[in-house]
């Protein structure tokens, strides 16, 4: 999913100072927009879950266990996607399990995105040891597979929301990091980088205020596009039960809950596997929109 | 020259491993409390001696840097403990479970190829038709689709609705199979046992099916685009003014040129092969090493774990140096 960062570069850079007209073109884009408006929608109900949901997502109700979608034959009840083993409405836990999806997502891909920045211009303007000892650790982290690395870390730390952000970025930053610090690299040869420094700029200042601004734009691209692969992820320690507590809802713990009643009520684990589908899916349309903006050489669908 | 080369990108292998080993003998010192512990947990009540001899045995009572000379002394030898639920070697253990997890990669290895790549040639030689634009909106669904979730749904669909399919397991009961190499395929094949062939080949198909669904789309997508770029070349333009037949045209001068690059991505998905095979494997209830690592989870049986891990990355540097020497062989411009 990494291509020509060189080239990403030359076009992100002319279009640093125009952001609003980025959004615009992202808004034209449609499949880009597409994605941005379920991005929206899902946020929405990730936000306002309690005043969406019609049941407490917990709230388990045995009477009414494993009772099918309203809308089906004999559904009846009042359960829009019907109820799981426990009686506890389907459709509220998704609304709920929005919240741990995004939120994992979103504060993973952050912090792997702030950890491969600061490292990666650091490594790439001083280069030397540091750049060194980081770039033998880089390679050390990419020897693991990704699913493998989480789960036999979240193994030994346990299950926790905090837990789970923190295993994934783990492993995360190593990209964001070997993008920025090629860019940073490149960057620095520049003139402008020369003339802040002859202007007697820190190292720092050169950093902060000249090269991030100029680079952030691939590291944003690349943000969007991992938040989908993380979120599988977070699905995936969630199916195999190294995700969040039991007691909050998860879209992938529902679909293993669901998965122990399959003969009988196929619902249970149908509809949040839709839901994870849905968000990862709109999500990598707007990460592929922003790349086909950024630079239309890479343009694959 | 290209020996050379080789030769120095198989040894760059032998750091790499030993700094996956030290990452992984840190990360399972993390463990809150002490393995001992757990053990007699699970065991009940245990005198002081047996506390003593286990704490001997798992090299506990000794300081943290002899316990990884001690580890890496092991693990040279390929000893990588005792599991503590089942009491034999892991090494054993995980030998055992990996004939069947590679069935399974290889199946859906062959599946994502023997797809993929059609798919993609035939959706770049028609670009922009409906053709096309269907099999990429399908590839991307494929991206963005969680395996478990994708499992789920074929066990739905092809098992309980039409019963076309095995839920789960390698091989029906009352099947008769002798396991002499542990590929059922090839133990089927080796007993000429065509009934046990044909019923070990329904239960690998969902799974393999399953796992392949993201690398066939990301094969698609990566062939469809390097052929887009190689059909608009000048030797093409030569080929077809010679009057070479289109097929050859495509298949000989552009999709060879566009398999080359398309190697090293296939690659890098191994990662992602290893990874879903655990998930995969699970949802399945495939016996392989996937699923014994997740169980050992749940019962805490970290040497298992442990092993496991390091098995699977060992596996993925490996595989990785093996598509890097491919790649030298393919495209002789490019140095290691």
């Amino acid at each position: 999913m990494i291509q020509a960062p060189a080239r990403v570069e030359e076009v992100a850079a002319a279009r640093a100072r125009r952001p609003f007209r980025f959004a615009c073109r992202l808004l034209r884009h449609p499949s880009a927009a597409f994605g941005a408006v379920i991005l929206c929608v899902f946020s929405v109900v990730a936000l306002f879950a309690d005043g969406v949901a019609p049941f407490d997502p917990n709230e388990a109700r045995l009477i009414d266990r494993l009772s099918p979608p309203a809308w089906l034959l004999g559904g009846g009840g009042n359960y829009l996607l019907g109820t799981d083993q426990l009686g506890r409405d389907i459709f509220s836990r998704i609304l709920y399990g929005t919240r741990v999806s995004l939120l994992v997502g979103l504060l993973s891909v952050s912090m792997s995105m702030l950890i491969g920045l600061a490292l990666g211009t650091c490594a790439g303007f001083y280069r030397g040891w540091f750049d060194a000892l980081v770039s033998r650790f880089a390679d050390l982290l990419m020897a693991f597979p990704y699913l493998i690395f989480t789960v036999g870390l979240m193994a030994v730390i346990g299950p926790g929301f905090w837990n789970l952000v923190f295993a994934l970025s783990f492993k995360g930053w190593v990209e964001f990091f070997r993008l920025v610090r090629g860019e940073t690299f490149v960057q620095q040869s520049r003139e402008y980088v020369e003339a802040a420094r002859a202007i007697g700029a820190s190292s720092m200042r050169i950093i902060g205020r000249h090269i991030v601004p100029n680079i952030i734009h691939t590291s944003i691209v690349l943000a969007t596009l991992r938040m989908g692969y993380f979120i599988v992820l977070e699905a995936s320690l969630s199916y195999l039960g190294l995700g969040v507590p039991p007691r909050i809802p998860a879209w992938g713990s529902m679909v293993a809950d669901g998965k122990e009643v399959l003969f009988t009520a196929w619902w249970v684990s149908t509809f949040p596997g839709l839901a994870i589908g849905a968000l990862v899916l709109a999500v990598n349309l707007l990460g592929e929109g922003m790349r086909e903006i950024l630079d239309p050489r890479l343009r694959i669908g | 020259m290209r020996g050379i080369v080789i030769l120095r990108r198989v040894l760059a292998t032998i750091p790499l491993m030993l700094g996956v080993a030290m990452v992984v003998f840190v990360i399972m010192r993390v463990i809150p409390g002490d393995p001992v512990d757990i053990i007699i947990g699970q065991g009940g009540a245990a005198t002081q001696q047996e506390v003593d001899l286990l704490r001997r045995e798992f090299h506990l009572d000794r300081p943290v840097y002899e316990q990884l000379i001690l580890f890496l002394g092991d693990l040279s030898r390929g000893d990588l403990g005792v599991s503590f639920v089942k009491r034999r070697p892991v090494v054993n253990i995980l030998f055992e479970t990996l004939p069947a997890t590679i069935e399974l990669a290889m199946a859906s290895l062959f599946l994502s190829i023997v797809i993929g790549i059609p798919v993609g040639v035939y959706a770049a030689v028609r670009k922009s038709s409906f053709v096309d634009r269907i099999s990429m909106a399908g590839a991307f669904l494929g991206i963005s689709m969680p395996p478990f979730w994708l499992g789920i749904v074929a066990i739905l669909l092809l098992s309980i609705r039409l019963g076309w399919f095995p839920t789960s397991g390698r091989v029906s009961y009352g099947v008769l199979l002798e396991p002499v190499t542990g590929f059922y395929l090839l133990d089927s094949v080796l007993a000429r046992n065509w009934a046990a062939l044909w019923d070990v080949l329904r239960h690998l198909f969902l799974p393999g099916l399953t796992l392949s669904i993201g690398i066939m789309a990301v094969v698609a997508r990566i062939i469809r685009s390097n052929m887009i770029e190689v059909l608009q070349e000048n030797y093409i333009t030569t080929a077809r003014a010679k009057g070479l037949h289109e097929r050859t045209v495509v298949l000989r001068h552009a999709l060879q040129n566009a398999l080359i690059p398309t190697v090293t991505v296939v690659g890098l998905q191994m990662g992602v092969l290893l990874g879903g095979n655990m998930v995969v494997e699970t949802v399945f209830g495939w016996p392989g090493m996937g699923r014994l690592v997740v169980d050992a989870i749940f019962s805490r049986d970290y040497p298992v774990i442990q092993g496991g891990v390091m098995l699977y990355t060992f596996t993925f540097v490996i595989v990785n140096l093996m598509v890097d020497i491919l790649y030298t062989y393919l495209n002789p411009r490019i140095e290691l």
